[in-house]
């Protein structure tokens, strides 16, 4: 018996459930990193679960065919505004951390931090929307 | 056995000459939702159905219907 309000009510647990352990080891490792000044080696365990579990995520939603930008829905031009400019968040909210951890040494380091950030969640971003675009071709047209 | 629902939903989007992107917006789901829809790769809620049948001025008889998977 397969009784679609139960396989619904299920996934919604077990969505929630994720979320919840996401977020606390997420936190776990904000909480060791900048609190008890531990280092990437020191809570590489937790941080692998949470990366693959990230990654995961990430790419089985390409997989998947569901766009990037979800729920806000964008033309062809304003993705590609997207995909340019929006990896400029991530790598000022890195300069930031390191700011205000004061690990930053001088500006050419910053500068590294920031294009460095960047050009990583590019890539992902590009790797998504190349992923999206053959499964579109695959699924759809 | 598995049910499929079969759907009319892109000859009667072609006959209204809207495009895959109108369509998603008006009914508020992405483009990629239709086209599984009509690929008929995707089966959608009743609320979906509905919305269609609606935005594209036809009964839901004449929109979907079930079929056997052969």
């Amino acid at each position: 018996m397969k009784d679609e309000r139960v396989i619904s009510e299920i996934n919604k647990a077990k969505s929630f459930a994720y979320r919840i352990i996401w977020f606390g080891l997420f936190g776990i490792l904000l909480y060791r990193w900048f609190a008890l000044d531990q280092t990437l080696l020191e809570t590489l365990d937790i941080f692998l679960v949470w990366f693959t579990a990230s990654m995961f995520e990430f790419f089985i939603m390409a997989v998947k065919g569901l766009p990037l930008t979800y729920p806000v829905n964008l033309n062809k031009n304003e993705r590609v505004i997207f995909l340019f400019g929006f990896p400029i968040i991530p790598g000022i909210i890195a300069i930031l951390i390191l700011l205000i951890t004061k690990n930053i040494e001088s500006f050419k380091s910053g500068l590294f931090v920031f294009l460095r950030t960047y050009l990583i969640v590019f890539a992902m971003y590009l790797i998504y929307i190349i992923i999206l675009y053959f499964w579109e071709k695959k699924n759809i047209d | 056995m598995k049910k499929i629902i079969k759907n009319n939903v892109k000859k009667f989007r072609l006959e209204r000459q809207i495009t895959q992107e109108d369509l998603a917006l008006k009914v508020g789901v992405t483009r990629q939702t239709i086209g599984l829809i009509e690929k008929e790769k995707y089966n959608p809620t009743i609320s979906l159905c509905l919305s269609l049948a609606k935005i594209l001025k036809v009964t839901l008889n004449d929109l979907f219907w079930e079929d056997d998977e052969k």
